[in-house]
């Protein structure tokens, strides 16, 4: 498999490129390609390996996270891509479905977090939960 | 946060099918014929609306309250409910759209409040 290595000033700004097209609903967009990205990265888990174990460890190796850390309906995460530090609201959308799919893969049902906490916005950690809007 | 009451009452008015989606496309409640993808159409519903901010946003207006598609078969309507939902209406030919706005405000008006 082939990879491309994008920037966190990169992440950003393509992020601003696609609020400042279509709003709030691009959060939407993002949320549906972590979705995909957590099916990516659930293949390269083998069957042997514990899937949240293995996630975090491919979200480390892969530059995701610095560390994520998988609680029963919760996720924290440490140093995600996707944060920018000095934001008014949440960013790490694409997170947020990794975190959602990967909940879903472990054969607990469907279910959306919302991130709760974001280092974009001054918080120690990002925080996701089950369940929210 | 169910609206199967409020789903009901908007179907009501004279929709032939109704969706309540947040404005990032999270489908809230819906009820949509069964051959709709309930994500692909909500999303899509809130990309629309999204774009429809930034046209009146370059043109130095206020936010669109609604956003209505024209086609042959009827008329697709997208209503702003509060700062985080949409609700959107299809509604068959010939609808008259001020009456059912006027009739569906008090349901809007209670989506905004319980989606905050």
């Amino acid at each position: 498999m082939r990879f491309v290595k994008v920037s966190q000033e990169e992440f950003a700004s393509a992020r601003k490129l696609y609020e400042g097209v279509m709003s709030y609903a691009c959060h939407g967009l993002f949320f549906r390609e972590g979705e995909s990205i957590a099916d990516s990265v659930a293949k390269e888990i083998p069957p042997t390996e514990d899937l949240l174990a293995g996630a975090r460890r491919v979200l480390i190796s892969r530059g995701w996270v610095e560390d994520i850390q998988f609680g029963r309906s919760e996720a924290r995460a440490r140093g995600s891509i996707e944060v920018t530090p000095g934001s008014e609201s949440e960013t790490c959308h694409r997170l947020r479905g990794v975190v959602s799919r990967l909940h879903e893969l472990q054969g607990k049902g469907k279910a959306k977090y919302a991130e709760v906490e974001c280092e974009s916005t001054g918080s120690l950690h990002c925080v996701f939960r089950a369940g929210g809007l | 946060m169910a609206f199967e009451a409020t789903l009901k009452e908007l179907k009501g008015a004279g929709a032939t099918a109704v969706a309540i989606v947040s404005r990032d496309g999270t489908v809230l409640g819906a009820d949509l014929p069964p051959s709709v993808s309930r994500e692909t159409f909500s999303i899509m519903c809130a990309t629309i609306h999204g774009a429809g901010m930034t046209v009146s946003t370059e043109l130095r207006r206020t936010n669109p309250s609604r956003i209505v598609l024209e086609t042959a078969e009827g008329r697709l309507v997208i209503a702003e409910a509060g700062r985080r939902a949409l609700v959107v209406l299809v509604l068959p030919p010939g609808t008259d759209l001020e009456r059912i706005s006027g009739e569906i405000r008090p349901m809007l008006e209670r989506i905004a409040r319980e989606t905050g």
